[in-house]
């Protein structure tokens, strides 16, 4: 009896998108950024959403956590509907982290003041969470930089950063809006492992977008591909590799065949723009 | 169809047009009311139908000969600090010595008010409607040198070195780069040159005037006209608007590449 | 204390100017022979406002008084109007063109009829301080605040920050550079308007003295005041920037 109910929560889509539409007016046009999406993830997935600039990716996760609102359409968290219609409650915020394509830290407060800022707006500043926080800090290696100001800090130690600041919280989902897209190559594979590794560890739910077909397969277990006018799912693929991965992967058949199926989709995808 | 559509997009942002008359309507039949019912004094608060109604009626007698004046100061005077000010930030950059020499005196002049001089200046040159036009010039130049020199100064080294190793002669490098780059910077300086010039020209009215707008509102004031009193200011407060208006306009036009 | 050779030519090239434009001054005078009542020599100024200090006195504590009170009431009404003015975006719209009529409009030219029902206190005199120097801080930070990058507010909002927080937090250490160009902006003002109210109203504080002065040709006299009010002026401008030093202490 009580492993059934076990299963039966287990069941239950983390989060679900159920027939999403977003159109902006704009003071010149009308833009269907995103149209009838729909897509579920498991507690503990990790998903990637790929597609060109423009096709409504950053929409979605910005829609989940409560920054914008759908104009039609449900999303689900842990089964039960989101009110999109009033801002949400801290207590469904808590359950998501948000990571920015830029750093986004406040110039006045050092890094430490900045990723316990949550802290302080959530009411979570007990010394548990700032033991946490230290914790997060030492894990990524930001120890010597946690007490500068963001301008005395490189590019990669901010982007690290503003992923512990997403997560002090505890949250339950990361939600990843391209976050280390404007690293080099090598900063950019070092902290994707560096990410694997604390998804496996904490057991956390991920969404992450990117534009990069190889970031996207190395880290995921299923993506969902986009196009542009309108911002529209066209194709879910499933990346069936084995875990954990590693960047050696990059170079093997199966890995070079996901990759060139997500590109010939992506850039058919943009082919049919043309026409 | 088609053509409308398009005369659409181009069209006129109804969010920012609206709401203030809304405002402005709200605000009109409050005063009214207020005027009509609290009992407070005529000669403090008078109806605002009459305001209206007064300036209306004494505009093209007795106020246009005063607007035509005052708008004459006010322009004149803010055109000629304009090229002033911008000239004189313009040498001034050439060299870093002479910029830090004189930001201090600028920095004075800014914080000197000009309507201190006026009775002085009355003392010099009489009751010379031009003084009106010198005190606008006196207060308004300094601080359009102010932000302008600022602009010149704080320009992006790199692009000037850039400049300078395709070849750009001196000249070029000022008018193609110090000076487009510090445009955002100008601008703030012209504005602000703008409400200096209102503030200097209305103050010179009410000091040294036998004429004005200024001198008006005093005289109305004096003579328990208040309702006139308040319709010069409100007409003051549109000169002041319309230039700056008209300034935010051409800005628009200019820079760009600053959303 | 260490000087470096920047700081000496930052403290020196403006010395230089000084001298020589006094030094001008003084010569043109001399050699003009220009009588004292026209235009004085700054020597004459300056012993003036030496000599006659105890004259002088009562009326630049007044002036100072009046400008620093009605700064002081000023800064804080236009930073929390303008919070108030950007917290909707329909008040927004419909209150920006009031924002920048109120600083267009010389506000200064209220103060005869404030004291028709207000007297010639100094009451009255603040109040014109308060209301020309006010509507430069409220443009100025209404600039900043809708100027706030919007992934900032994006980043409160993931956290379900409240206003308070987010004011604190965020909104007004972003908007603090414009905020204190208005602070700087309307200290010069609060000058310019209690000197201006001066001259309209009573015979208290620089203002009527240097009309005063300048009514009996004692033009020395009168410069003697405008140099102190100048003072007064230099006075704010340094403190404004010295509370910009402290304030916004990181790097932008």
């Amino acid at each position: 009896m009580e492993e059934l109910v076990q299963k039966e929560v287990q069941t239950i889509p983390k989060i679900v998108f159920e027939n999403i539409n977003k159109v902006f007016h704009t003071r010149k046009q009308t833009i269907v950024a995103v149209k009838d999406y729909d897509m579920q993830v498991d507690q503990g997935d990790f998903v990637s959403i790929i597609g060109p600039s423009g096709c409504g990716k950053s929409t979605l996760i910005r829609m989940l956590n409560g920054i914008i609102q759908p104009t039609s359409g449900r999303m689900l968290l842990d089964g039960i509907p989101l009110d999109t219609s009033k801002p949400y409650s801290q207590e469904t915020l808590r359950k998501m982290g948000f990571i920015f394509q830029q750093p986004n830290m406040l110039p006045w407060y050092t890094i430490r003041q900045n990723i316990t800022l949550p802290l302080k707006i959530f009411g979570l500043d007990t010394p548990e969470y700032q033991e946490y926080a230290d914790e997060l800090i030492s894990v990524t290696g930001l120890q010597k930089f946690a007490d500068s100001y963001p301008i005395e800090a490189s590019g990669g130690a901010l982007q690290r950063a503003g992923v512990v600041r997403a997560m002090v919280h505890k949250p339950e989902i990361l939600l990843m809006d391209e976050p280390f897209g404007a690293l080099d190559e090598m900063l950019r594979e070092q902290l994707n492992m560096e990410l694997l590794s604390i998804w496996k560890r904490l057991n956390i739910t991920i969404i992450f977008i990117t534009h990069n077909v190889e970031e996207a397969v190395l880290l995921s277990n299923s993506i969902y591909v986009m196009a542009t006018e309108p911002g529209r799912l066209v194709e879910k693929v499933d990346i069936d590799l084995p875990r954990p991965r590693s960047l050696e992967m990059i170079t093997q058949p199966r890995f070079v065949s996901y990759t060139q199926r997500l590109v010939d989709l992506i850039g058919s995808v943009e082919l049919r723009q043309i026409k | 169809m088609k053509k409308k559509s398009i005369r659409k997009k181009k069209g006129i942002d109804w969010m920012s047009i609206i709401p203030p008359w809304i405002l402005l309507a709200i605000i009109f039949a409050v005063w009214e009311i207020a005027a009509k019912t609290t009992g407070i004094s005529e000669y403090i608060l008078p109806p605002m139908s009459k305001i209206i109604h007064g300036v209306i009626t004494k505009f093209p007698g007795e106020l246009l000969p005063h607007f035509l004046l005052t708008v004459r100061v006010i322009v004149l005077g803010f055109i000629f600090a304009t090229i002033l000010g911008i000239s004189l930030a313009a040498i001034f950059s050439q060299f870093n010595i002479i910029t830090k020499a004189v930001t201090p005196v600028i920095i004075w002049l800014v914080i000197t008010p000009m309507i201190t001089l006026i009775p002085l200046m009355t003392l010099w040159l009489g009751y010379d409607p031009v003084l009106r036009t010198y005190v606008v010039i006196l207060q308004a130049t300094p601080i359009i040198a102010l932000n302008t020199l600022n602009g010149f100064v704080n320009v992006d080294n790199d692009k000037v070195e850039l400049a300078k190793s395709v070849g750009c002669t001196r000249m070029q490098r000022f008018t193609k780069i110090v000076f487009m780059n510090a445009m955002p910077q100008v601008f703030t300086g012209i504005k602000l040159g703008s409400i200096f010039s209102t503030i200097a020209a209305l103050s010179a009215d009410i000091v040294s005037g036998n004429a004005g707008l200024g001198f008006k509102i005093s005289q109305f004031t004096k003579y328990n006209n208040v309702y006139m009193s308040y319709g010069t200011i409100f007409l003051v407060g549109l000169i002041g608007l319309t230039l700056y208006k008209i300034i935010e306009r051409i800005e628009r036009r200019v820079v760009l590449w600053k959303n | 204390m260490k000087l470096s050779k920047k700081t000496i030519t930052n403290i020196l090239a403006p010395l230089v100017t000084f001298l020589l434009l006094f030094g001008f001054w003084e010569w043109a005078v001399s050699h003009y022979q220009l009588p004292k009542w026209l235009l004085p020599a700054p020597s004459g100024i300056i012993q003036s406002m030496v000599v006659n200090f105890n004259d002088f006195w009562p009326h630049i504590l007044i002036t100072f008084e009046t400008v620093l009170i009605g700064f002081l009431i000023a800064v804080p009404v236009g930073i929390l109007l303008a919070t108030l003015i950007t917290s909707n975006k329909i008040i927004s719209a419909a209150l920006s063109p009031f924002v920048i009529f109120l600083v267009t409009t010389p506000l200064v030219t209220l103060i005869p009829i404030m004291m028709l029902f207000m007297g010639f206190g100094q009451k009255v005199r603040i109040i014109g301080v308060v209301i020309q120097a006010f509507s430069i801080v409220n443009m100025n930070t209404v600039t900043g605040i809708l100027n706030v990058p919007i992934i900032r507010h994006e980043l409160m909002q993931t956290m379900g920050s409240n206003k308070f927080q987010s004011l604190r937090h965020m909104i007004y250490p972003t908007a603090i550079v414009d905020i204190f160009t208005g602070v700087r902006l309307s200290a010069i003002f609060a000058t310019t308007a209690c000197i201006s109210a001066e001259y309209v109203a009573g015979n208290h504080g620089l203002g009527s003295q240097i009309i005063k002065y300048s009514q009996f040709l004692k033009t020395t006299e009168s410069f003697a005041c405008i140099f102190y009010v100048t003072i007064i002026g230099l006075f704010m401008y340094g403190f404004v920037a010295f509370l910009q030093k402290k304030v916004i202490y990181w790097k932008i």
